[in-house]
């Protein structure tokens, strides 16, 4: 298997790039939003621009970004998790180490 | 043998003369001209609100004309919060040859884009009132619109586009205009208007150029006066099937009421006369509609479904132990988003 394709067979990676798109939809959203806004007069259809558009473009962003943070949090954990490990493996060897010296 | 073929073929032709002969007028009565006069002249007016009250429009202070809101040569009808705002005024004249008579006339007018200030069109309620005052050809005149008739009207009817289409039948301003002067109709919210309502409906002028939306166009289908014989003209209705009881004389024509003699009136005839009135097909009757004007953007349908597949994944995702060292060989760029 690829590098690229087992990075796309990861949850994590192929969570990330969709939580990417999605803000990248509400940025979106947000712009057509302000754009249909700006194009009436009539303040009943600016209100119906910045309700669908304008806020559900905001809060996308924001499900996007706060499920970021989330998979980052446990990213981060994991690390700790594996440089724990590591540490843990390698006292472990040196204790075997210093054991069979004497 | 030969002479028997041609004494049938001459006593078939002469039988079928007269119906050939009612055909052909029938034909030329029928025939529609199309004439499609061009509007001459219109213009649009901005009535102030107080207009609405019963009191009447009052004296009306010098205010800036809306007609900077949208684009030139632009034409506009329109309610705001359930009050009328915008009113059209046109005029077309509708010269027909003499004699003819008009049998279907229709207004098509295509509805500007929202960037021309229409706002919600498929939910305008529009109706076409005579216009019993001259009117001036401006944009956006402010004060009160000339006087209408809206006891001569009809309503405009909403064609989804592209471009989206207001259609006026004119058949009853046609009867008013020959015994009244011509001073043109006027497009103007429906007095059923819900209050709280808001619509624009924005068309192009006639004299617009450089856009893609066309003016108004009128079509009017007329009959022209009749040229055939009169003796012909007379008999324009279909002719009825061939009649066991009476004999068939019109089918015969001469050479019928000739040899066959109609035999005398027995009980069904009165049946047999009944028949031949013309049935008069009675379509259902709305009493109501139920429905609207349908969705812009049905698709959005979708998102709630869409919604829950991302939630259902993101759900899964979320709960799938994080691979480190995949991470470390591909996404180096969580780094920044972790820290």
């Amino acid at each position: 298997m690829t590098p690229s394709r087992r990075a796309f067979a990861d949850p994590f990676v192929v969570s990330v790039a969709l939580l990417l798109l999605l803000a990248a939809a509400g940025l979106a959203a947000v712009g057509l939003g302000w754009k249909g806004a700006a194009g009436s007069l009539s303040v009943s259809v600016q209100i119906t621009y910045i309700v669908s558009g304008v806020f559900g473009g905001v809060a996308v962003v924001a499900f996007a970004l706060g499920l970021l943070r989330v998979q980052g949090r446990r990213r981060r954990a994991a690390r700790r998790r594996a440089e724990v490990d590591r540490v843990v493996v390698a006292a472990a060897r040196a204790l075997a180490t210093a054991r069979g010296g004497q | 043998m030969r002479r028997s073929t041609l004494l049938v073929a001459v006593i078939a032709a002469m039988a079928l003369f007269p119906m050939w002969t009612v055909r052909s007028a029938h034909a030329a009565v029928t025939s529609t001209a199309v004439a499609s006069p061009a509007v001459t002249e219109d213009g649009w007016y901005a009535p102030p609100p107080t207009c609405a009250l019963p009191s009447g429009c009052g004296p009306v202070s010098p205010t800036p004309s809306p007609v900077d809101r949208y684009p030139a040569h632009t034409l506009h009808v329109g309610v705001t919060g359930g009050i009328e705002d915008a009113r059209t005024y046109l005029k077309f004249d509708p010269a027909l040859p003499d004699g003819a008579t008009p049998t279907k006339s229709t207004l098509t007018m295509p509805i500007a884009p929202s960037g021309d200030g229409s706002v919600q069109p498929e939910t305008a309620m529009v109706v076409a009132c005579l216009a019993t005052a001259p009117f001036s050809p401006g944009e956006g005149t402010v004060g009160a619109p000339p006087a209408v008739d809206c006891n001569t009207s009809g309503p405009a009817e909403y064609a989804a586009g592209p471009p989206a289409t207001l259609t006026v039948d004119l058949s009853p301003f046609l009867v008013r205009w020959k015994d009244t002067a011509n001073n043109g109709i006027v497009l103007l919210p429906s007095p059923r208007t819900a209050p709280g309502t808001t619509w624009h409906v924005a068309f192009s002028a006639h004299d617009r150029a450089g856009s893609d939306v066309p003016p108004a166009s009128i079509e009017v289908r007329y009959d022209p006066a009749p040229t055939a014989p009169a003796s012909a003209a007379t008999e324009p209705e279909p002719e009825p099937a061939p009649d066991v009881v009476t004999g068939g004389s019109r089918i015969g024509g001469l050479l019928g009421s000739a040899l066959v003699a109609p035999p005398p009136s027995s009980a069904a005839a009165p049946i047999v006369d009944e028949s031949k009135v013309p049935r008069v097909v009675r379509r259902p009757r709305l009493v109501g509609q139920v429905g609207g004007p349908g969705f812009a953007y049905p698709v959005v349908f979708a998102a709630p479904l869409l919604l829950l597949m991302l939630g259902a994944y993101f759900g899964w995702a979320l709960t799938q132990p994080v691979d480190v060292s995949v991470q470390m060989r591909s996404a180096p760029a969580m780094e920044s988003v972790s820290s």
